[in-house]
């Protein structure tokens, strides 16, 4: 069954990046490795692979066919999927060297953006609360306790007493206001940009004692609640004032950079490495990890390798202990030679196009709706994913709280179904196989971009799938700077967009869909899609009530997914590490970025 | 006082050389489909970032100002040595730069005297050897460097020298042992032009009447091609320096990714890819230079290896 | 000047051993691995001290593969298929580049053809004569093989030897560049010298210094010298030995005086009667004279007046002038040919050029059968461009190689609009080639398909397509082999005759004025040192320097009075 399908020597395809700001290459071995990961992955990725006959099974809070990880103490099982069990005990000291594509910009955590940046913003800073990325329920870390007014509109935090920043500057409220004002609102002078996505209506910090801090917002923010504990891009982690102080540039320099966390940056060697070591005296990790104090590690090595080969190649020649950005085609072979295959899907929007409602053919809801009916979801595992990935059955992932599944409904596959649809809109096949309407021909622009490794497959996949029902897609993959640029023009020029936001909470809905706030899908004042959705969405963002957001946010996904057909999801994106099997702890948190804090390596 | 104004002809043309290339580029990134300020936020979140937002930030970078302004205040900054910070890091350009500079040249400085090595030996045996089989074998063996892509080397040397001989570490750049395997993969293709020419240069100037001379007054074959023929072959490889040049860098950049070294190359990468303008622009401008500075010191070291060419310019 | 030993009487006594014996040498080159046709075949030569032994050969006759073979360098791709070498008794036939390399030097000298390539150009010179001296003296300190090397400098003929030292090949004169390859010749103290036609880029008198030099040295150093030439006048001059050599074989061989008297074969009676040298006067037109036209006979066809012609040189010691031409006037009366003779440098080809009308004068005036060309404007120019036509020395520089024969001589015709229409345009080139005594299956070939002589002719038809009143030709029979300059100036003269053509004839050869032109104007940097009919001049030289330059004609006193054109029935 095993198939040593030798990853070096072909070309192994660059692995799942998540978005990041900023930058992206084309690489010159990009046209070769898809056309090697078409070739290779057919017929090796075959169903010997034991979670493959769970392709289009959705996989939930908790995936039966796969046993989870150790229990820690707490109730969430923070070790992402894949990892070995093990009865011994943690062993302390010891360095580990971890691979990534990506070389990290900057190690300011608030500037950072790609997911080497925000590995290394998560391990030194700590946030306010810390959120179980398989329940999505929210745990004390920096603040003990937390309360909200019934509009949403404030939240106050009482603040655990005893933390430190690792230059000894006490941890305290006005330390989280000098934060909070400039995530929110930059400081230019310094080059540092606001961020005003997820500060949408900051009012303000107060603190009233030096424990205690009400965070004030002009319209109701019930994503806010869960923000506290975000680690993707621009994360509320704390720094302490000298950073603050620091221009951008100052910021390049590790002594500039200081947290909380229970490491700090050591040394910053732009292309090479990050050196985080450990920080003594660190005592307040969030309980549901599994340990208290400091962490095992002396240091953590970050190791930018561009290319996949020498990286999967160093993890086996024992130069890594563990490496992300790893390309579901080597994954089948780095498991046959005894490694972990480490991966958590990442909560948030997932991979899907948000199909403009403003542009001819897409304004018409019942070719979006073929749009959906019209593919197989499940037809991408085995050609393009792994079962390190999850199939997307919604605009949601499986482990965000209030996620529907669509799977047997609107988002089932059935051909038969998006024909007659189309037909009865009046779409009749032509003589090249595709569907006119008026002389039109119903042709589709899709604009995607090339960051994540399975994306151009994925897409051609779906082009591939929806010439059956007559649909012409157009696909444009492009470099994030391209596709920036395209954005602009979009709403004139492409039919579908495709993206994926990562954040664990239905707020993620709102900000990416709403007419009034991302509004991906262009919808127009006047068009009858606008009020409902901007209506629903603003209930999302404006109750915590356990029972009223969940119905409200299943409500979302129903207009954006059934009624409307607004969004055609793709896929689940997954963060996937390869690890050897000495490495144990490697937390995946809820945005699937990496602590180190728990991770230890075995003799 | 020919001199002078040979001298002066060729630094003024160096200096236009940078000075347009510097102009060409701000133009050209300045006619990119995309805004400037569009690029400093996530494309994701983009939609929901206020055109507020966006101008002060805009104005905070001086990217709303008009495009000839823009121009004369970077053009007067760069001429102070300063071109700006990097978009995505912060960094100031010429750190940013100054800091991957130096293993890029110390990979350059190898990897040019690795070819150098490999072409000359290719033109000594291909004019020395009596074998005619081999002297095709040899003479063919320019194109073929010349067609083998760089990464597919560098990726074949990692996986059998470093993955499986375990020899040679497979990135980085501390130490010499780092070094070999980035060395010789870069060397070949740089190697390749020059070892043609080289070749055809040997040749002819082997059939020229003053080798028969120097053979008659009583040098052996050997004597006479490195004594004579050497010199003589070799001077016009320095010609096509300004093209070995380009292959370096060129070579460089793929280079550096496989083998995971800092260096400019990568970073030209990365900025180009990201269209961080103000790093492209340094970049720009380095390369420039290099090449004018190159070329100049050809034109100056020619006249002084071949004397003819120094009566020539005596004469003008 | 030596007169010309009995090389006979070397022989009969008891001779020393040759310092070179060829002995039934064959040679052939490998070409793309196959071996071609040999071009030595069966050749023997011996040299003994003291003795000049001349190879005469014209191109292809394989005398340089003979000169290669004896030194031992021969091409990586020639092999000896047969015969033997010899040093004096030691049979170096199958010698290795080390071996030959110990000898080459202190037992045998080489002095190149080429004085201009046969340099390193990067080296200075005293630098490669100092190389010369250590290859074979290695313990030479400095100072001394430096002293050596002046001395050899100076034994070669040169003076102010210290600045030559230090100088580098091209800032040296084409003879001064040869006397300096002489000097590495002799650097080693040779015993045997070999000369591969060691003058025949130089001018005449430099010509006859040099050999007359090589002699000396012949005399006091009892040299034994292999010369290697082309020219007859040359070779019997200061030859033994004669060695006649024609497509790789020798063809008749003996003592110089024999072999030009009385030459046994048919080629070496025609090599002996194609050399100028043997002849006393012009040519005879072989075809019959055209009727006189109309045009008064008496007008001259051209008339230049006070020629003038300036060049600006630019060098570091700041700009000089540089005055080409100075004054020069002469006439050509119609039907004549008028010769300007001179060396390098004289000015000649910069007349030519204003004749044509490529230069302008500085001053003076160039009246065309009775046109002032410089009153004419653009239009009348270009009329009176047919009229005047160029022949120049290199065929195949000024045959367009991509041409054939056919479009290379009507190319004219079509350019002046001459003709109308193919047929005709067809005829008169058929007209022409016949003219030149070429057939018309020449005409579908290109330049390089075709031989030099021939390619000369094909440029002579193309001159005379328009019907040139005055023809000038700019060495035009410099660049060919002996036999074949003789058939082009037949030819040259036939046509005058039949056509009534006008000839200004540019040489450095003083032999072929004799045998081509009726009057001649002598030049020395840029001013007419005398003038007037070609017997005149040669009966009565009056100025000193028409006197050292008729003296150099190589051959002239090997039969004076005997004219061997006519003393063997030509083939």
């Amino acid at each position: 069954m095993t198939n040593n399908n030798s990853p070096t020597g072909s070309f192994s395809p660059s692995a799942a990046r998540r978005p990041k700001r900023g930058y992206r290459r084309s690489r010159a071995t990009r046209a070769l490795t898809l056309a090697g990961v078409a070739l290779v992955s057919v017929g090796v990725l075959a169903a010997c692979d034991g979670s493959s006959s769970s392709s289009g099974s959705s996989s939930a809070v908790a995936d039966a066919t796969i046993p989870p990880s150790k229990v820690v103490s707490g109730a969430s099982s923070a070790l992402g999927y894949g990892s070995t069990p093990t009865t011994a005990a943690p062993v302390q000291g010891g360095v580990l060297h971890f691979g990534v594509l990506d070389a990290p910009e900057v190690i300011d955590p608030h500037e950072a953006g790609s997911y080497p940046e925000s590995i290394i913003a998560d391990n030194i800073t700590d946030k306010l609360t810390w959120q179980d990325p398989v329940t999505g329920k929210l745990y004390p870390w920096l603040a003990a306790s937390w309360s909200y007014n019934s509009s949403l509109t404030r939240f106050t935090f009482q603040l655990r007493h005893g933390v430190t920043f690792s230059n000894g500057q006490p941890f305290n409220a006005a330390a989280v206001k000098a934060n909070f004002d400039q995530d929110a609102l930059g400081d230019t002078k310094l080059q540092i940009l606001p961020d005003p996505t997820h500060w949408t209506g900051y009012a303000g910090t107060l603190t009233p004692n030096p424990y205690e801090v009400i965070v004030e917002f002009s319209k109701p923010n019930a994503g806010f609640l869960t923000f506290s504990s975000f680690s993707g891009d621009n994360d509320p982690g704390f720094v302490a004032n000298k950073t603050l102080q620091s221009s951008k540039t100052q910021r390049l320099i590790p002594a500039n950079v200081i947290g909380t966390g229970p490491f700090i940056v050591k040394s910053f060697t732009y292309e090479q490495n990050v050196v985080l070591v450990r920080r003594n005296g660190y005592d307040w990790a969030p309980a549901p990890l599994a340990h208290d104090g400091a962490a095992y590690l002396n240091e953590v090595d970050i190791q930018t390798i561009p290319e996949a080969s020498v990286r999967t190649g160093a993890l086996e020649s024992g130069q890594l202990q563990a490496t992300l950005d790893v390309a579901p085609t080597d994954e089948p072979s780095l498991k046959s030679a005894g490694y972990q295959i480490l991966y958590q899907p990442i909560g948030g929007q997932n991979i899907a196009f948000q199909l403009n409602a403003d542009l001819f053919p897409t304004n018409d809801v019942d070719v979006r709706k073929a749009l959906n009916l019209g593919w197989n979801r499940a037809a991408l595992f085995g050609p393009v994913l792994s079962s390190s990935y999850r199939a997307a059955w919604s605009v949601l992932a499986p482990n965000v709280p209030g996620y529907v599944s669509f799977e047997k409904s609107a988002l089932r596959y059935d051909p038969a179904a998006a024909e007659a649809l189309l037909n009865s809109d009046g779409w009749k096949v032509g003589s090249g196989g595709y569907r006119y309407k008026d002389g039109k021909e119903l042709t589709v622009k899709f604009l995607g971009i090339n960051n994540l490794a399975p994306n151009q497959s994925a897409y051609e996949l779906i082009q591939e799938q929806l010439k059956q029902v007559g649909i012409n897609v157009e696909l444009s993959v492009l470099p994030i700077p391209d596709f920036t640029a395209q954005q602009a023009v979009a709403q004139t020029k492409w039919n579908g967009i495709a993206a994926n936001t990562s954040r664990d909470d239905p707020s993620v809905l709102w900000q990416a869909d709403s007419p009034a706030v991302g509004n991906g899908s262009y919808v127009q004042p006047s068009s009858p899609e606008d009020q409902p959705l901007v209506s629903i969405l603003q209930n999302v963002q404006s109750t915590l009530d356990p029972a009223q957001r969940a119905a409200a946010t299943a409500q979302a996904q129903n207009e954006l997914i059934a009624q409307y057909a607004l969004v055609d999801p793709v896929y689940v994106p997954s963060q996937v590490i390869a690890a050897n099997k000495d490495v144990h702890g490697i937390v995946f948190d809820a945005q699937s970025r990496n602590l180190f804090y728990d991770t230890w390596i075995g003799k | 006082m020919a001199w002078i104004r040979y001298a002066a002809a060729k630094v003024g043309r160096a200096l236009f050389v940078i000075w347009a290339a510097y102009t060409l580029s701000f133009v050209l990134l300045f006619m990119l489909p995309v805004k400037a300020v569009d690029l400093l936020f996530d494309p994701q979140e983009l939609m929901t970032i206020s055109n507020a937002t966006k101008q002060k930030v805009a104005a905070e970078y001086g990217f709303n100002k008009p495009a000839f302004v823009q121009y004369g205040d970077r053009l007067w900054a760069a001429l102070h040595g300063n071109f700006g910070t990097s978009v995505q890091s912060g960094a100031p350009v010429w750190k940013a730069i100054g800091d991957v500079f130096p293993p890029t040249l110390v990979l350059a400085a190898a990897a040019l005297a690795l070819a150098l090595a490999i072409s000359f030996g290719i033109a000594f045996f291909a004019a020395n050897s009596h074998h005619a089989w081999l002297v095709n074998f040899v003479e063919a063996l320019p194109s073929a460097t010349v067609s083998v892509p760089v990464f597919l080397i560098g990726l074949i040397a990692i996986q059998v020298f470093s993955f499986d001989l375990h020899w040679f570490p497979p990135l980085g750049d501390q130490g010499f042992g780092s070094l070999v395997l980035p060395m010789f993969t870069l060397a070949i293709p740089v190697a390749g032009p020059i070892s043609q020419l080289l070749v055809n240069s040997f040749q002819r100037e082997l059939a020229a009447p003053y080798v028969t001379t120097s053979l008659a007054k009583g040098g052996t074959r050997s004597w006479v091609i490195s004594r004579e023929v050497f010199r003589n072959a070799s001077l016009p490889a320095l010609t096509i320096a300004g093209i070995t040049f380009g292959n370096i860098l060129a070579g460089a950049v793929i280079t550096e990714t496989i083998f995971s070294r800092t260096g400019l190359g990568r970073l030209t990468q990365t900025a180009v890819g990201t269209k961080d303008i103000p790093v492209i622009q340094g970049i720009v401008v380095l390369t420039a230079g290099l090449y004018a500075i190159t070329n100049l010191v050809v034109d100056f070291i020619y006249p002084i290896l071949d004397p003819r060419l120094k009566a020539r310019i005596a004469a003008t | 000047m030596t007169a010309v030993p009995h090389a006979e009487a070397h022989l009969t006594t008891d001779s020393p051993v040759p310092l070179l014996t060829i002995d039934d040498l064959h040679v052939a080159y490998r070409l793309e691995g196959k071996l071609g046709q040999p071009a030595v075949r069966g050749v023997s030569v011996q040299v003994r001290p003291g003795e000049l032994v001349a190879v005469v050969g014209e191109s292809g006759s394989g005398k340089t593969t003979v000169v290669r073979a004896s030194l031992g360098v021969l091409a990586q791709n020639a092999e000896v298929l047969q015969g033997r070498i010899s040093y004096g008794e030691t049979d170096v036939t199958k010698w290795g580049d080390r071996q030959f390399a110990k000898v080459r030097g202190p037992f045998v000298g080489f002095v190149p053809q080429d004085p201009g390539n046969s340099l390193n150009p990067v080296k200075r010179v005293g630098r490669q004569l100092v190389e010369a001296i250590l290859l074979h003296d290695r313990k030479l300190g400095g100072p001394v093989s430096r002293q050596l090397a002046l001395e050899k400098l100076r034994t070669a003929g040169l003076t102010d030897v210290g600045r030559i030292f230090d100088q580098f090949p091209h800032e040296l004169s084409g003879g001064m560049k040869q006397r300096a390859l002489i000097a590495i010749a002799l650097a080693s103290n040779p015993e045997l010298l070999i000369a591969d036609e060691p003058t025949s880029s130089l001018d005449v008198t430099v010509q006859k210094t040099i050999l007359d030099h090589l002699d000396r040295l012949r005399a006091e150093l009892s040299l034994g010298v292999l010369l290697v030439t082309h020219d007859l006048g040359v070779a019997t001059e200061r030859a033994d030995r004669l060695v006649v050599m024609q497509a790789g074989r020798v063809v008749e061989r003996g003592p110089t005086a024999l072999v030009a008297s009385k030459p046994r074969e048919p080629y070496t009676r025609r090599l002996l009667a194609a050399a100028p040298a043997s002849h006393n006067s012009r040519l005879e037109a072989t075809r019959p004279a055209a009727a006189v036209g109309d045009e008064p006979a008496a007008s001259p066809i051209l008339v230049t007046d006070g020629l003038v012609k300036h060049f600006k040189l630019r060098h570091h010691r700041g700009n000089s002038r540089l005055t080409a031409v100075d004054d020069v006037s002469f006439s050509i009366a119609r039907g004549t040919t008028h010769a300007i003779v001179g060396e390098s440098g004289a000015g000649k080809s910069t007349v030519a050029r204003i004749v044509f009308g490529f230069t302008k004068p500085d001053a003076g005036t160039v009246t065309v059968d009775g046109a002032d060309l410089g009153t004419l404007d653009r239009a009348a120019r270009r009329r009176s461009r047919r009229q005047v036509q160029f022949v120049y020395q290199n065929p195949f520089s000024s045959l367009d190689p991509r041409f054939t024969v056919h479009r290379l001589i009507a190319e004219p015709l079509q350019i002046h609009r001459a003709v109308a229409g193919r047929p005709v345009l067809d005829q008169r080139v058929s007209e022409l080639i016949d003219a030149v005594a070429l057939g018309p299956r020449l005409l579908r070939r290109r330049p390089r398909e075709l031989s030099g002589g021939q390619a000369q002719r094909v440029a002579i038809a193309r001159a005379l397509a328009l019907n040139p009143k005055l023809v000038v030709l700019d060495e035009a029979v410099s660049a060919l082999d002996v036999s074949v300059q003789a058939q082009v100036l037949q030819l040259l003269v036939d046509l005058q005759a039949s056509l009534g053509l006008t000839y200004l004839f540019i040489t450095h050869d003083l032999g072929v004025v004799r045998l081509i032109a009726h009057t001649v104007s002598v030049m020395r940097r840029g001013r007419i040192v005398e003038d007037g009919p070609v017997g005149e001049i040669f009966a009565d030289p009056r100025e000193k320097y028409t006197r050292e330059l008729i003296a150099a004609i190589p051959g002239r006193d090997v039969s004076p009075g005997q004219d061997v054109a006519n003393a063997g029935v030509p083939a």
